[in-house]
């Protein structure tokens, strides 16, 4: 067996040359050669058009495109043979940020008639310069014409003597294998900066019919020996398309990482494919980094896989030798200098990103963010270096490594040494914030308005909630505005058959990380304040959030009531122990994975069971219109969550049970639109889908028409599509219009049966007690009561024929989180002062 | 095709949308052979690989086609057109639509069907044995179920077809598949013969870019491969490599290897690769577009040649619901 480990070595460390913001314009697709390994003949000339004069210009002069580069690159072809090329060279000279301007050529006419020194004049400094060979017979051979190697070489001198910067390109193939030492020596003696070792690119020779390809095991010692010789001289080379663990102490001068290439748009279907089966393990098979073999090289080699090993660690390995004389880069000023951020606004836009200062990710620390012009710059720290990360508001015609919804992520020049450790960095960024980007993240990072954008408005554009939800509707405003909210959590629902219901869950809750995990407890003290809840119940949420548990708050309101939900996780033996203690209820294991309580005005009118059903108990609770919908569009239900929700009063009696059904899996299928139409709510239906929202749950209460509902989730409904920055703020609830006097009804469920009532039962057959709100005595007491202390015991004196389980006393806190202190109503000043100045955060003395 | 990892970050995507050039225009397309109506791909509906595993569309499936559409082909060039829409109508009419994995195998020129119908939990009666053989009792001869056990705890049955079952002058093989707890997700069949179950393949299923110790394992210890130059490659074909799940099945006579979730620029190549007939090729290559978002399956068996002592493909096989 293989060593399982290998030192990983960053790659493209070598050659300060190259790689950099880099624009490669291909435009001549002709040649004055036929090197047996090129493709310009046979692959791209009568192909592709290039990219023509004026195309150029028009690509030149686009900041889209020209934003950043430094160097520009003319490819050909052999582009001295064009005679548009001084304008080419002109327009490339033109673009304010280019330092650096390089043809590439095979120097065979650099010394006719004073060409390299007219190139120079004209604004080229850099010569990209193919030498494949180290003696005529050899060069001659492969490049199919006599003389050509003399021409080569009077060319290099021509344009050492002109003051060009010249970097040799060498394509490694079967043909100069054994001569790669020569011609790196030969490349120093002719005045190369630097040398650049390609492995041969089979673009229209999949089957290598032309047998240029080497065995990699073969090749290897060839290409030691001649880095080993180059490095003697102090020749920097890098070496491309060529496995790197093949590369032995030399491992990291191999990048595979290519300039931006400008071509027709069809090149890329038709490029030479590349992998490695150790691709998905291995550290050096990241952008940039390894490729691996070419499908064609595979098809006569193998997979090397006894031979190559994947990189398994990252170990950075000292700077490679530099050029003073060249503007690596790595080392380019910035033009223009970052904004300073004062220490608030800093962590505030740290944390819209879901970081702190100080956090640990990817393996980097998280520093202070800055301004830069049109975005934000995010710094951090990794091995010694200093990095940064760009996000800028989502442009999908720049380059950038990632795109979430509203931003592009990119990044300024780094050392190269540290562009493989940073990777896993790069990676946890990008997910972390397409996780937390629904559209609206540019904005919300726009702030001081520095990205250019309109002001952020609010995310959630409340159309006139109830009286009784006001104070709640402000206090999760309050959190959006000052960031401590992501509005991907603020989810809206919608009754069907019930217009003016206003309903809303919000998850606080550190286990989805909206907010940062130490603003999670104080935001949701500063939710609940609104909602009138008893103390004990808020010290309840607050324990529990301190046990990391999922906990939305909700709120369902109408103009006549507010009914207040909390939602504690159980998943586990444990937090299902604590939460059957804490309530006095039976949560029977391992099935419960949810538990609600449902509070008027502080007190417990009912709470519900959640439990995991499989789609044969499914069948078995309900053959309605809900299973039927899901079927019908082709769904099964086994890919699907299904909870069955058994909703009991205050005595622990059942009321009802309800459906639900997970189905943020299949947005495309637009179920929360159908479920609605299916009920027969067609304003509903046409909200819901106007809503920018996609659905996350669909649910049924089971054996009555009533208690259907609609649940939007945290995405918006196609990323793909145009970010909700461009359609405005979502407004909720959905403005649906207002029946006309005489008009249908809106649900069909509606014309069998009055509107509901505000203090109608929640179930025709169960009716919902007068004294239910009262036989609950825990209840009742913890109704007006300030957080206990951490000592003190919420008692639950319910009669063991009653709730059997709750028949002792017991302290909610306390063995909710015995670790920690009992939380107190203590507020962060920002959020409390919002909650005490909010209009409505009143307790509603009226019952829903 | 699937673009070269690296080049996704350096390309300037979509340079003729950026320059205004006009794209170049499509090539007509040439009618099919099936006479039935091309069925076309909906927006809203969901794509399933070939163990039913919902996917997201590769590209925008508007204007694009159903992949049933190249079985119904492969039904006509094997001159059973109508013979194979009815067994397709008549599940589809029990399952739904999207619902039943189906299989086009060539071997030597040769075209084969299989239907698959998933049941994991055994919880959906109209997919159960009794349900789809009655479905098809009248469209194809009935499977002899003498010899089969009263219960087997199965999570997939397949009805193998050719032109002659389809034509009603033989019976199809019926096939059941097993989960293992085996790692990682290994599955087993068995096909009903008359003298009862029989044995027929193991299959493990593994991601390509994690799994690959298991993967190399799984290959290396193939007694159908013999020692190739190539080593794993002559199994791993690096075309193909380029997909979400392999699967390496051990049969009786030859190994088998599945790439899952290949796309349709793969397939097309995988066809011409496997010879398969030049006529399902061509309409495949002049559709390409319109099956782009589309992933698909396929898999080849691999035996060793007695007279050479080489291992070649002696089957392959392209996997897709209908």
């Amino acid at each position: 067996m293989r060593p399982a480990e290998r030192v990983h070595r960053p790659g493209a460390g070598a050659n300060p040359l190259r790689p950099g913001r880099e624009l490669l314009l291909s435009f001549a697709f002709r040649c004055n050669f036929a090197c047996t390994f090129c493709y310009v003949e046979d692959g791209l000339a009568g192909r592709y058009r290039g990219v023509s004069l004026e195309e150029a210009r028009q690509l030149l002069t686009d900041p889209r495109v020209t934003e950043g580069v430094t160097r520009i690159v003319l490819s050909g072809g052999e582009v001295t043979l064009d005679r548009e090329l001084p304008a080419f060279i002109a327009l490339a000279r033109a673009v304010p940020s280019v330092e650096h301007v390089r043809i590439q050529t095979n120097a065979s006419r650099l010394a006719e008639d004073g060409l390299a020194a007219r190139l120079v004049a004209l604004g080229v400094d850099e010569l990209f310069v193919s030498l494949h060979a180290a003696d005529a017979a050899r060069c001659d051979a492969i490049t199919q014409r006599p003389g050509s190697f003399s021409a080569i070489l009077a060319g290099l001198d021509a344009a050492r003597a002109a003051g060009a910067t010249i970097i040799t390109n060498t394509v490694v193939c079967a043909t100069n294998v054994h001569a790669l030492a020569d011609i790196l020596g030969l490349a120093h003696d002719r005045g190369a900066a630097a040398a650049e070792l390609w492995g041969y690119v089979p673009r229209v020779d999949a089957l290598d019919a032309r047998r240029l390809l080497v065995r990699v095991t073969e090749a290897a010692p060839h290409v030691h020996a001649a880095l080993a010789a180059a490095e003697a001289r102090g020749l920097p080379v890098t070496v491309k398309y060529f496995p790197r663990c093949l590369l032995g102490r030399f491992a990291h001068l191999q990048s595979d990482a290519q300039p931006r290439l400008v071509i027709d748009d069809a090149f890329w279907q038709s490029y030479p494919q590349y992998g490695c089966l150790y691709e998905g393990v291995c550290a050096a098979a990241v952008a940039d980094g390894c490729t691996g073999l070419s499908d064609a090289y595979v098809r006569r080699f193998g997979w090397e896989e006894d031979a190559l090993v994947p990189f398994a660690r990252e170990v950075r390995t000292p700077d490679a030798p530099t050029i003073a004389a060249y503007h690596s880069w790595a080392h380019a000023p910035e033009v223009r200098a970052p904004a300073p951020l004062d220490a608030h606004d800093g962590a505030r836009l740290l944390a819209l990103v879901g970081l702190a200062e100080g956090d640990l990710i990817g393996g980097a620390t998280a520093l202070a963010p800055e301004r830069i012009a049109g975005g934000l710059r995010l710094r951090f720290a990794i091995s010694g270096e200093r990095l940064a990360i760009d996000l800028r508001p989502r442009d999908d015609a720049r380059a950038c490594f990632a795109r979430t919804a509203s931003l592009d992520i990119s990044h300024p020049p780094w050392p190269e040494t540290t562009t493989i450790a940073a990777r896993p960095l790069l990676a946890a960024l990008a997910a972390r914030l397409r996780e937390r980007d629904d559209g609206g993240l540019a904005r919300m990072l726009a702030g001081g308005a520095t990205i250019s954008e309109a002001p952020r408005p609010s995310a959630i554009d409340w159309t006139a909630p109830p009286p009784p939800a006001r104070g709640f509707a402000a206090a999760i405003e309050a959190a959006l505005a000052s960031g401590q909210l992501d509005p991907r959590v603020v989810e809206p629902s919608v009754a069907l058959g019930a217009p003016d219901e206003w309903r809303v869950l919000v998850n606080p809750s550190p286990l989805r990380r909206p907010a940062p995990p130490d603003d999670a407890r104080a935001l949701t003290r500063a939710l609940l304040a609104p909602l009138a809840i008893p103390a004990g119940l808020a010290a309840l949420a607050d324990a529990w959030l301190a046990a990391d548990r999922v906990l939305y708050v909700g709120a369902a309101a109408t103009a006549s009531g507010l009914r207040t939900k909390l939602y504690l996780q159980t998943a586990s033996d444990a937090h299902r122990a604590s939460a059957a203690h804490a309530l006095g209820i039976a949560l029977p294991a391992p099935e419960v994975a949810l538990v609600a309580i449902d509070l008027v005005d502080g007190e417990l009118v009912a709470f519900k069971r959640y439990a995991r059903i499989t789609p044969i108990q499914a069948r078995a609770e309900s053959a309605g219109p809900l299973l039927a919908l899901l079927e019908a569009r082709g769904l099964l239900l086994g890919e699907l969550p299904l909870l069955l929700a058994t909703r009991h009063d205050a005595d622990d009696r059942l009321i009802d049970r309800a459906l639900h059904v997970d189905v943020r899996a299949f947005p495309q299928l637009a179920l929360g639109p159908a479920w609605a139409h299916a009920c027969g709510d067609e304003a509903a239906a046409t909200a819901i889908a106007a809503s920018g929202r996609a659905t996350r749950v669909i649910s049924e209460t089971l054996g009555t028409t009533r208690g259907r509902h609609v649940y939007l989730g945290d995405r918006t409904r196609s990323r793909r599509r145009s970010p909700r920055s461009s359609r405005g703020p979502m407004r909720w609830p959905p403005a649906i219009p207002p029946r006309a006097p005489g008009s249908p009804p809106r649900s069909a469920t509606s014309t069998s049966r009055p509107a509901p009532s505000r203090s109608a039962p929640t179930t025709p057959t169960r009716p919902r007690a007068p004294s239910a709100r009262c036989s609950r005595p825990s209840m009742a007491r913890w109704r007006g009561r300030s957080a206990p202390p951490s000592t003190t015991a919420i008692t639950c004196t319910r009669s063991p024929t009653a709730i059997p389980r709750c028949a002792s006393r017991r302290s909610i806190a306390t063995r909710s989180a015995p670790s920690r202190r009992t939380p107190t109503r203590t507020v962060t000043p920002s959020i409390s002062a919002i909650a005490r100045s909010t209009p409505g955060a009143t307790r509603s003395t009226r019952h829903w | 095709m699937t673009t070269r990892r690296h080049l996704e970050l350096a390309r300037i995507d979509a340079l003729d949308a950026v320059l205004g050039r006009a794209p170049a225009p499509p090539a007509p397309i040439a009618p099919p052979l099936a006479r039935r109506l091309e069925e076309d791909a909906r927006a809203d509906e969901i794509l399933r690989d070939y163990v039913l595993a919902p996917y997201p569309p590769r590209r925008d499936p508007t204007g694009g086609l159903r992949a049933v559409n190249l079985l119904i082909e492969s039904f006509a060039l094997a001159g059973v057109e109508d013979e194979g829409v009815r067994v397709i109508d008549r599940l589809r009419a029990l399952l739904g639509l999207g619902r039943t994995v189906w299989g086009v195998k060539c071997a030597d020129g040769e075209l084969g069907w299989e239907l698959y119908v998933y049941d994991p939990g055994r919880a959906r009666p109209e997919a159960q044995v009794d349900a789809i053989v009655g479905a098809l009792a009248d469209v194809i001869p009935p499977v002899d179920r003498r010899a089969a056990p009263p219960r087997i705890d199965h999570h997939m049955v397949s009805l193998q077809l050719d032109a002659r079952v389809l034509r009603g002058l033989a019976a199809p093989t019926l096939t059941y598949y097993v989960h293992g707890d085996d790692e990682p997700g290994a599955s087993r069949s068995y096909t009903l013969t008359h003298g009862g179950l029989q044995l027929a393949n193991l299959y493990t299923f593994h991601d390509p870019r994690q799994d690959v110790r298991a993967l190399l394992a799984r290959v290396r210890s193939s007694v159908h491969l013999g020692t190739p130059a190539v080593g794993v490659a002559a199994l791993l074909w690096p075309e193909l490599h380029r997909c979400r799940r392999i699967c390496i099945a051990n049969k009786r006579s030859a190994d088998g290897v599945y790439w899952s979730g290949v796309d349709t620029d793969q397939l097309a190549w995988f066809l011409g690769r496997m010879a398969w007939p030049a006529a399902l090729r061509a309409n495949l290559d002049a559709r390409r577009a319109r099956y782009g978002h589309l992933a698909w399956d396929v898999g080849i068996d691999v035996a060793i040649d007695r007279a050479t002592g080489a291992a070649h493909p002696t089957r392959s096989a392209i996997y897709a619901t209908s």
